[in-house]
Protein backbone atom coordinates (compact mmCIF):
# COMPACT_ATOMS: atom_id res chain seq x y z
CA UNK A 1 0.00 0.00 0.00
CA UNK A 2 1.30 3.33 -0.58
CA UNK A 3 0.58 6.44 1.49
CA UNK A 4 1.17 10.18 1.19
CA UNK A 5 0.69 12.30 -2.21
CA UNK A 6 -0.55 9.37 -4.58
CA UNK A 7 -0.75 9.70 -8.37
CA UNK A 8 -2.68 7.87 -10.74
CA UNK A 9 -3.01 8.56 -14.92
CA UNK A 10 -4.29 7.27 -17.91
CA UNK A 11 -4.36 7.65 -21.81
CA UNK A 12 -6.59 7.49 -23.85
CA UNK A 13 -5.85 6.40 -28.06
CA UNK A 14 -8.39 8.73 -30.27
CA UNK A 15 -7.50 6.96 -33.37
CA UNK A 16 -8.70 3.88 -32.63
CA UNK A 17 -11.97 3.51 -34.01
CA UNK A 18 -13.51 1.30 -30.69
CA UNK A 19 -13.69 4.87 -28.54
CA UNK A 20 -15.18 7.21 -31.40
CA UNK A 21 -19.12 8.08 -31.41
CA UNK A 22 -19.42 5.98 -27.75
CA UNK A 23 -21.28 8.61 -26.54
CA UNK A 24 -23.93 7.66 -28.58
CA UNK A 25 -23.91 4.35 -26.80
CA UNK A 26 -26.36 3.99 -24.33
CA UNK A 27 -25.28 0.46 -22.89
CA UNK A 28 -21.69 1.52 -22.89
CA UNK A 29 -22.59 5.37 -21.13
CA UNK A 30 -25.08 3.64 -18.70
CA UNK A 31 -22.43 0.77 -17.40
CA UNK A 32 -20.10 3.58 -16.50
CA UNK A 33 -21.02 6.95 -16.26
CA UNK A 34 -23.02 8.54 -13.14
CA UNK A 35 -26.53 10.57 -14.27
CA UNK A 36 -24.35 13.51 -13.76
CA UNK A 37 -21.64 12.64 -15.68
CA UNK A 38 -23.81 12.16 -18.36
CA UNK A 39 -25.37 15.75 -17.72
CA UNK A 40 -21.95 16.79 -18.60
CA UNK A 41 -21.57 14.14 -21.47
CA UNK A 42 -24.58 15.72 -23.10
CA UNK A 43 -23.48 19.65 -22.46
CA UNK A 44 -20.31 19.12 -23.67
CA UNK A 45 -19.75 20.73 -27.41
CA UNK A 46 -17.35 17.34 -28.42
CA UNK A 47 -19.30 14.27 -26.29
CA UNK A 48 -17.24 11.65 -28.20
CA UNK A 49 -13.98 13.11 -26.89
CA UNK A 50 -16.05 14.33 -22.93
CA UNK A 51 -16.93 10.76 -22.59
CA UNK A 52 -12.76 9.64 -22.49
CA UNK A 53 -12.38 12.96 -20.76
CA UNK A 54 -14.63 11.34 -17.71
CA UNK A 55 -12.99 7.87 -18.43
CA UNK A 56 -9.56 9.20 -18.17
CA UNK A 57 -10.59 10.71 -14.77
CA UNK A 58 -12.05 7.65 -13.54
CA UNK A 59 -9.27 5.56 -14.26
CA UNK A 60 -6.70 7.61 -12.95
CA UNK A 61 -8.67 7.87 -9.70
CA UNK A 62 -8.83 4.16 -9.45
CA UNK A 63 -5.06 3.65 -9.55
CA UNK A 64 -4.89 6.03 -6.29
CA UNK A 65 -7.30 3.97 -4.68
CA UNK A 66 -6.16 0.87 -5.81
CA UNK A 67 -2.47 1.97 -5.15
CA UNK A 68 -4.22 3.01 -1.20
CA UNK A 69 -6.37 -0.21 -0.57
CA UNK A 70 -3.62 -2.66 -2.86
CA UNK A 71 -7.30 -3.79 -4.12
CA UNK A 72 -7.81 -3.88 -8.00
CA UNK A 73 -11.36 -2.96 -7.87
CA UNK A 74 -14.34 -1.61 -10.43
CA UNK A 75 -16.86 -0.15 -9.01
CA UNK A 76 -17.59 2.66 -11.68
CA UNK A 77 -20.50 4.66 -9.73
CA UNK A 78 -18.73 4.66 -6.23
CA UNK A 79 -16.68 7.27 -8.66
CA UNK A 80 -18.26 11.14 -9.89
CA UNK A 81 -16.40 13.37 -11.82
CA UNK A 82 -17.01 16.82 -12.23
CA UNK A 83 -15.00 18.85 -14.64
CA UNK A 84 -15.11 22.68 -14.30
CA UNK A 85 -15.55 22.82 -17.93
CA UNK A 86 -17.65 20.77 -20.25
CA UNK A 87 -16.75 22.56 -23.48
CA UNK A 88 -13.52 21.01 -24.79
CA UNK A 89 -12.68 22.66 -27.91
CA UNK A 90 -11.35 25.46 -26.44
CA UNK A 91 -8.84 22.89 -24.59
CA UNK A 92 -7.72 21.20 -27.64
CA UNK A 93 -3.98 21.37 -27.97
CA UNK A 94 -1.48 20.34 -30.72
CA UNK A 95 0.15 16.79 -30.43
CA UNK A 96 3.72 17.22 -30.77
CA UNK A 97 5.34 13.45 -31.21
CA UNK A 98 7.10 13.21 -27.32
CA UNK A 99 5.83 16.31 -24.99
CA UNK A 100 7.66 15.90 -21.72
CA UNK A 101 6.93 18.43 -19.06
CA UNK A 102 4.27 20.49 -20.15
CA UNK A 103 6.94 22.30 -21.75
CA UNK A 104 5.18 23.03 -25.24
CA UNK A 105 1.82 23.09 -23.75
CA UNK A 106 -0.51 26.21 -23.21
CA UNK A 107 -0.91 26.10 -19.61
CA UNK A 108 -3.93 27.41 -19.63
CA UNK A 109 -5.60 24.94 -21.77
CA UNK A 110 -5.03 22.43 -19.52
CA UNK A 111 -9.18 21.03 -18.33
CA UNK A 112 -9.44 20.23 -14.82
CA UNK A 113 -11.72 18.49 -12.67
CA UNK A 114 -12.68 16.30 -9.16
CA UNK A 115 -13.54 13.02 -8.35
CA UNK A 116 -15.46 12.31 -5.88
CA UNK A 117 -14.58 9.02 -3.56
CA UNK A 118 -16.80 7.88 -1.03
CA UNK A 119 -13.40 9.34 1.54
CA UNK A 120 -11.66 11.95 -0.44
CA UNK A 121 -11.16 13.72 -3.59
CA UNK A 122 -8.54 13.42 -6.33
CA UNK A 123 -7.50 16.31 -8.62
CA UNK A 124 -6.93 15.83 -11.90
CA UNK A 125 -5.87 18.02 -15.01
CA UNK A 126 -6.37 16.57 -18.50
CA UNK A 127 -4.53 17.51 -21.39
CA UNK A 128 -7.06 16.77 -25.04
CA UNK A 129 -5.25 16.33 -28.31
CA UNK A 130 -7.52 15.60 -31.29
CA UNK A 131 -5.20 12.31 -31.30
CA UNK A 132 -5.26 11.11 -27.53
CA UNK A 133 -6.65 12.26 -24.03
CA UNK A 134 -3.90 12.64 -21.16
CA UNK A 135 -4.99 12.67 -17.35
CA UNK A 136 -2.76 13.09 -14.57
CA UNK A 137 -4.56 12.13 -11.13
CA UNK A 138 -3.11 13.47 -8.05
CA UNK A 139 -4.87 13.22 -3.96
CA UNK A 140 -3.47 16.73 -2.98
CA UNK A 141 -4.64 19.73 -4.98
CA UNK A 142 -1.94 21.73 -3.76
CA UNK A 143 0.90 19.36 -5.39
CA UNK A 144 -0.82 18.91 -8.87
CA UNK A 145 1.14 21.82 -10.26
CA UNK A 146 4.61 19.63 -8.89
CA UNK A 147 3.94 16.53 -10.63
CA UNK A 148 6.62 15.97 -13.56
CA UNK A 149 5.51 14.13 -16.71
CA UNK A 150 5.95 12.81 -20.06
CA UNK A 151 4.25 11.39 -23.01
CA UNK A 152 5.66 9.29 -25.81
CA UNK A 153 4.28 8.58 -28.93
CA UNK A 154 6.36 5.13 -29.82
CA UNK A 155 4.38 3.38 -33.01
CA UNK A 156 5.42 0.44 -34.55
CA UNK A 157 6.77 -1.35 -31.24
CA UNK A 158 5.46 -4.35 -29.20
CA UNK A 159 3.52 -3.32 -25.97
CA UNK A 160 6.71 -5.18 -24.10
CA UNK A 161 9.03 -2.48 -25.95
CA UNK A 162 6.87 0.51 -25.28
CA UNK A 163 6.88 -0.49 -21.69
CA UNK A 164 10.42 -0.75 -21.32
CA UNK A 165 10.72 2.53 -23.50
CA UNK A 166 8.78 4.38 -21.60
CA UNK A 167 10.32 3.53 -18.13
CA UNK A 168 13.71 4.07 -19.83
CA UNK A 169 12.00 7.94 -20.43
CA UNK A 170 10.74 7.82 -16.80
CA UNK A 171 14.09 6.56 -15.47
CA UNK A 172 16.07 9.38 -16.85
CA UNK A 173 13.38 12.23 -16.30
CA UNK A 174 13.60 11.05 -12.60
CA UNK A 175 17.26 10.75 -12.44
CA UNK A 176 17.33 14.65 -13.98
CA UNK A 177 15.57 15.92 -11.17
CA UNK A 178 16.46 14.08 -8.11
CA UNK A 179 20.46 14.94 -9.29
CA UNK A 180 21.17 11.24 -10.09
CA UNK A 181 22.72 9.57 -12.86
CA UNK A 182 20.16 6.93 -14.64
CA UNK A 183 22.12 4.18 -13.89
CA UNK A 184 21.22 4.71 -10.05
CA UNK A 185 17.31 4.75 -11.13
CA UNK A 186 15.42 1.66 -11.64
CA UNK A 187 11.38 1.11 -12.38
CA UNK A 188 9.67 -2.20 -11.44
CA UNK A 189 6.95 -3.87 -10.13
CA UNK A 190 6.73 -6.11 -7.14
CA UNK A 191 4.79 -9.04 -7.32
CA UNK A 192 1.84 -9.13 -5.14
CA UNK A 193 -0.16 -12.35 -5.08
CA UNK A 194 1.37 -13.62 -8.54
CA UNK A 195 -0.06 -10.39 -10.16
CA UNK A 196 2.07 -7.16 -10.78
CA UNK A 197 1.59 -4.28 -7.96
CA UNK A 198 1.90 -0.58 -8.86
CA UNK A 199 5.17 0.58 -10.77
CA UNK A 200 7.94 1.37 -7.69
CA UNK A 201 11.07 3.20 -7.81
CA UNK A 202 14.53 2.53 -6.53
CA UNK A 203 17.24 4.27 -6.38
CA UNK A 204 20.64 2.82 -5.50
CA UNK A 205 18.81 -0.40 -5.28
CA UNK A 206 17.40 0.37 -2.87
CA UNK A 207 12.84 1.21 -2.98
CA UNK A 208 12.25 4.65 -3.00
CA UNK A 209 9.14 6.03 -0.75
CA UNK A 210 10.20 9.56 -1.93
CA UNK A 211 8.71 9.29 -4.90
CA UNK A 212 5.18 8.37 -6.25
CA UNK A 213 5.18 7.29 -9.79
CA UNK A 214 2.67 5.55 -12.32
CA UNK A 215 2.36 4.73 -15.92
CA UNK A 216 -0.29 4.35 -18.46
CA UNK A 217 -0.34 3.12 -22.25
CA UNK A 218 -3.22 2.74 -24.82
CA UNK A 219 -2.58 2.31 -28.76
CA UNK A 220 1.13 3.66 -29.51
CA UNK A 221 0.88 6.26 -26.76
CA UNK A 222 2.43 5.75 -23.31
CA UNK A 223 3.35 8.05 -20.27
CA UNK A 224 4.26 8.31 -16.80
CA UNK A 225 4.04 10.69 -13.98
CA UNK A 226 6.21 11.09 -10.84
CA UNK A 227 6.01 12.80 -8.12
CA UNK A 228 9.00 13.65 -5.03
CA UNK A 229 7.14 13.79 -1.68
CA UNK A 230 8.58 16.85 -0.11
CA UNK A 231 8.69 15.21 3.56
CA UNK A 232 10.65 11.92 2.49
CA UNK A 233 12.94 13.12 0.35
CA UNK A 234 16.50 12.84 1.41
CA UNK A 235 18.38 16.36 1.44
CA UNK B 1 -31.66 -9.90 -13.84
CA UNK B 2 -31.71 -11.41 -17.52
CA UNK B 3 -31.19 -14.97 -17.32
CA UNK B 4 -30.32 -17.39 -20.81
CA UNK B 5 -32.88 -19.49 -21.98
CA UNK B 6 -31.52 -22.82 -22.23
CA UNK B 7 -29.14 -24.27 -19.85
CA UNK B 8 -25.36 -24.77 -21.70
CA UNK B 9 -22.66 -27.12 -20.81
CA UNK B 10 -19.43 -25.66 -19.25
CA UNK B 11 -17.64 -26.85 -22.17
CA UNK B 12 -19.68 -24.57 -24.61
CA UNK B 13 -19.66 -21.54 -21.88
CA UNK B 14 -15.94 -21.29 -21.96
CA UNK B 15 -15.59 -21.55 -25.51
CA UNK B 16 -17.75 -18.83 -26.21
CA UNK B 17 -16.55 -16.39 -23.52
CA UNK B 18 -13.03 -17.70 -25.50
CA UNK B 19 -14.79 -16.66 -28.86
CA UNK B 20 -15.64 -13.38 -27.06
CA UNK B 21 -12.38 -12.67 -25.52
CA UNK B 22 -10.80 -13.30 -28.79
CA UNK B 23 -10.82 -10.00 -30.72
CA UNK B 24 -9.76 -8.02 -27.74
CA UNK B 25 -6.19 -9.05 -27.22
CA UNK B 26 -3.81 -7.78 -29.23
CA UNK B 27 -0.64 -10.44 -28.64
CA UNK B 28 -2.92 -13.61 -29.92
CA UNK B 29 0.19 -16.37 -28.85
CA UNK B 30 -1.52 -15.47 -25.70
CA UNK B 31 -4.95 -17.10 -26.38
CA UNK B 32 -2.94 -20.19 -26.29
CA UNK B 33 -2.14 -20.89 -23.20
CA UNK B 34 -5.39 -19.31 -21.52
CA UNK B 35 -6.41 -21.01 -18.74
CA UNK B 36 -9.34 -20.95 -15.78
CA UNK B 37 -6.39 -18.42 -14.21
CA UNK B 38 -5.75 -16.41 -17.06
CA UNK B 39 -5.99 -12.66 -15.60
CA UNK B 40 -8.01 -10.61 -17.96
CA UNK B 41 -6.15 -7.61 -17.66
CA UNK B 42 -2.71 -8.72 -16.21
CA UNK B 43 -1.85 -12.08 -18.26
CA UNK B 44 -4.40 -10.87 -21.66
CA UNK B 45 -3.47 -7.67 -21.27
CA UNK B 46 -7.16 -6.00 -22.03
CA UNK B 47 -7.28 -2.24 -21.22
CA UNK B 48 -10.19 -1.19 -18.80
CA UNK B 49 -11.97 -0.07 -22.03
CA UNK B 50 -11.97 -3.03 -23.48
CA UNK B 51 -12.92 -4.71 -20.36
CA UNK B 52 -16.28 -2.82 -20.09
CA UNK B 53 -16.37 -3.96 -24.21
CA UNK B 54 -16.05 -7.61 -23.22
CA UNK B 55 -18.33 -7.44 -20.19
CA UNK B 56 -21.12 -6.20 -23.09
CA UNK B 57 -20.36 -8.61 -25.33
CA UNK B 58 -20.93 -11.52 -22.84
CA UNK B 59 -24.04 -9.75 -22.11
CA UNK B 60 -24.91 -9.86 -25.38
CA UNK B 61 -23.97 -13.58 -25.99
CA UNK B 62 -25.78 -15.07 -23.30
CA UNK B 63 -28.65 -12.69 -23.17
CA UNK B 64 -27.56 -12.16 -19.08
CA UNK B 65 -26.77 -8.68 -17.08
CA UNK B 66 -23.57 -8.59 -15.59
CA UNK B 67 -24.23 -6.13 -12.41
CA UNK B 68 -21.18 -3.79 -10.87
CA UNK B 69 -20.82 -6.69 -7.89
CA UNK B 70 -20.55 -9.64 -10.68
CA UNK B 71 -18.05 -7.71 -13.09
CA UNK B 72 -15.65 -6.38 -9.38
CA UNK B 73 -15.64 -10.53 -9.14
CA UNK B 74 -14.31 -11.28 -13.18
CA UNK B 75 -10.39 -11.19 -13.01
CA UNK B 76 -9.94 -14.47 -14.75
CA UNK B 77 -11.83 -16.32 -17.49
CA UNK B 78 -12.63 -18.61 -14.62
CA UNK B 79 -14.47 -16.08 -12.83
CA UNK B 80 -16.48 -15.24 -15.97
CA UNK B 81 -17.47 -18.60 -16.40
CA UNK B 82 -18.42 -19.22 -12.70
CA UNK B 83 -20.67 -15.79 -13.35
CA UNK B 84 -22.61 -17.09 -16.34
CA UNK B 85 -22.93 -20.78 -15.20
CA UNK B 86 -24.43 -19.22 -12.23
CA UNK B 87 -27.11 -17.52 -14.14
CA UNK B 88 -27.84 -20.91 -15.60
CA UNK B 89 -28.33 -22.65 -12.76
CA UNK B 90 -30.75 -19.82 -11.84
CA UNK B 91 -32.31 -20.11 -14.47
Amino acid sequence: MVFGITLGNDIVDMNDARNHSRHADTRFVNKIFTKTEQQQISASDMPDYMVWVLWAAKESAYKIINKRTGKRSYAPFLLEVEMKDVMIAPYLQKESKNIENKDRLDKRRILEGIVSAPDFKIHVQILVTPRFIYCTGCSDISSIKKIEWGIENNSFVSDNDQSLLIRRSAEKHIARSVGKNIEDIRITRDIVEEKPGPPLVYINNEKSKAIDLTLTHDGPYSAYAFIKQQSNFPK
Amino acid sequence: MGTSETPISREAVQAKVLEVVKPFVKDTALLETITDKTDLINDLKVNSARFIDILLDLEDAFKIQINDKEADSMLTIGDAIRIIMSKQVNN
